[in-house]
């Protein structure tokens, strides 16, 4: 690893200490309201990891510092590296914490919630890995191209689109029954495609996540993703004026 | 001779904006000052030897080296003070500097320290409580703590009081004595360059209107001030920037000498030019191109 990405890495985690007792105090609170239901809970911890490992890009560009260190000794190859470092830093860090509110969450309240232990488990933290990368990976070639908030909105709309098909296309993928939704949902039509698609994902998670090859496939396509995500963001950076 | 800067036909497009092929070359150990008037390019061009933003065409050599394949070898070497100062507002002066510091290899923290007492800078203040004085001389110490070859300055001088503008214009003086160390830095305030700079680079509307040494320039510019039928005569080709009045008219000449050979006995004066009013006629004459490009 070269130094000045480490320098880069560093100084990301130097900028986030202030907020780290915050962040881990809230992460606590949000899970704890939503422990009963574990994909909520899965998605909620996923959604706060990728907001502690967006901060550092987010003070960036509140102090307007990115042109700092582009003048640093550091190609912006470096500076990408050093922002995936530290993003993959904070996505270590919020599975730990997310293990160890568990184990509390578990130990304290696993009457309330008795598939609260089904997380502690690979399958559990590789559930938890797959959202918190996928969205990480997604965001900063964004954020490289756009900038921080213009990459946050883009980002959103085209998550928002891309979950809604990719939901959709889920749910044909699997029997209709696997996804059929209580008599008494109440939801408006273009809601309920994607609902179903939700109910679909889930089906096909628990029949299929602890196959080996389909273990490995995710895998290889994770890393696939890494590297597609880091060479575009590396590309848009070298584009762009700051 | 090798430059410490050495720029050949720089152009930058952006929407509205265009640095036409500019060229010029800082020699080793010496101060340039970069002027002209606001939206001359000035901030684009320390920018694009930066690598801040990229350049549409053109080249960028510092110390011979390519701005873009040398990336790091070059920065390493330079120091520099941004229009803004960028540093992140809630930590204190020292930690500020930390995280900056990492980035160099040849960071002297003994020195940058040494900085912070004659520049009166509270280490352990929040950098947000720091006056935008205070500020410039935290980025001057930046630049200054780890032993570069070549200063890069955007209008370094702004929101400093009278003293310690003095006192940075000597500090300039007294590095470039090594003979090493170069300097350009752009500035509104050209009383300043009178003081210090060795070479002069204008700017206007994108274009390079001259880079030469300081004396050349005050020895060949100079204000024209005659009556009105001048500037009918062949003597008319040798003004720049014409203002009328009712009783005469006020010119720039780029000539000075030619300028006496022709205005000789014929009622005109001329007189010595400073850098601010170099500065004020070539913004005058960009706004007289754009009325007449109008019409």
């Amino acid at each position: 690893m070269s130094r000045p990405a480490v320098a880069l890495f560093k100084k990301d985690m130097r900028i986030m200490r202030v907020l780290w007792a915050p962040m881990a105090f809230s992460y606590g609170v949000f899970l704890f309201m939503f422990m009963e239901n574990i994909w909520i809970y899965l998605a909620t911890a996923a959604c706060l990891t990728f907001v502690a490992a967006a901060t550092a890009p987010g003070i960036d560009d509140r102090y307007g510092t990115d042109p700092l260190f582009a003048a640093l000794p550091a190609t912006r190859r470096d500076l990408v590296k050093g922002r995936y470092l530290a993003w993959a830093a904070v996505t270590a860090a919020g599975l730990a914490l997310f293990l160890a509110y568990t184990v509390l969450l578990h130990a304290g309240f696993g009457e309330r919630s008795p598939r609260l232990g089904t997380l502690l488990s690979l399958k559990g933290a590789a559930a938890f890995l797959a959202g918190a990368l996928l969205t990480g990976l997604i965001f900063l070639p964004f954020h490289f191209r756009l900038g921080f908030w213009r990459g946050v909105w883009w980002f959103t709309g085209a998550g928002f689109v891309l979950s809604v098909a990719a939901l959709n296309a889920a749910a044909r993928l699997v029997p209709a029954e696997a996804c059929v939704l209580p008599p008494a949902s109440a939801l408006p039509r273009a809601f309920a495609s994607t609902a179903r698609g939700l109910r679909a994902l889930a089906w096909l998670i628990d029949r299929y996540a602890e196959r080996p090859s389909i273990v490995a496939a995710a895998a290889a396509g994770i890393a696939v993703l890494v590297c597609l995500s880091y060479r575009l963001s590396v590309r848009f950076y070298k584009k762009r004026d700051l | 001779m090798e430059h410490a800067i050495e720029i050949q036909s720089l152009r930058k497009e952006y929407p509205g904006f265009t640095l036409k092929d500019v060229s010029f070359a800082l020699p080793h150990g010496a101060i340039m000052g970069l002027i002209g008037p606001n939206g001359a390019g000035k901030t684009t061009v320390i920018k694009l030897i930066l690598n801040i933003v990229r350049r549409t065409a053109g080249e960028v050599k510092v110390f011979g080296l390519d701005s873009i394949g040398d990336e790091e070898e070059v920065k390493s070497r330079t120091g520099f003070v941004l229009d803004e100062t960028p540093f992140y507002g809630y930590l204190k002066v020292k930690g500020a500097a930390s995280v900056i510091a990492r980035f160099y290899k040849t960071w002297d923290e003994a020195r940058f320290e040494k900085l912070c007492r004659e520049f009166d800078l509270p280490r352990r203040k929040r950098v947000n409580a720091l006056s935008r004085g205070m500020k410039m001389k935290l980025a001057l110490a930046v630049a200054l703590s780890h032993g570069a070859e070549l200063i890069l300055l955007d209008e370094p001088t702004s929101g400093l009081d009278p003293v310690f503008r003095r006192e940075l214009l000597e500090r300039l003086s007294g590095l470039i004595q090594d003979g090493r160390t170069s300097v350009l830095f752009s500035t509104h305030i050209t009383s300043d360059l009178e003081r210090v700079a060795d070479y002069i680079t204008c700017l206007r509307d994108g274009e390079l209107v001259f880079s030469a040494t300081r004396d050349e320039i005050l020895e060949n510019w100079a204000i024209v001030k005659g009556p009105p039928e001048l500037l009918d005569g062949e003597a008319g080709t040798l003004f720049r920037s014409v203002s009328r009045g009712p009783y005469g008219f006020t010119a720039l000449t780029a000539d000075k000498d030619k300028a006496e050979r022709f205005l000789a006995g014929q009622g005109a004066v001329i007189e010595r030019l400073r850098l601010d009013d170099l500065v004020f006629f070539l913004g005058q004459e960009g706004r007289q191109r754009e009325e007449a490009a109008r019409e």
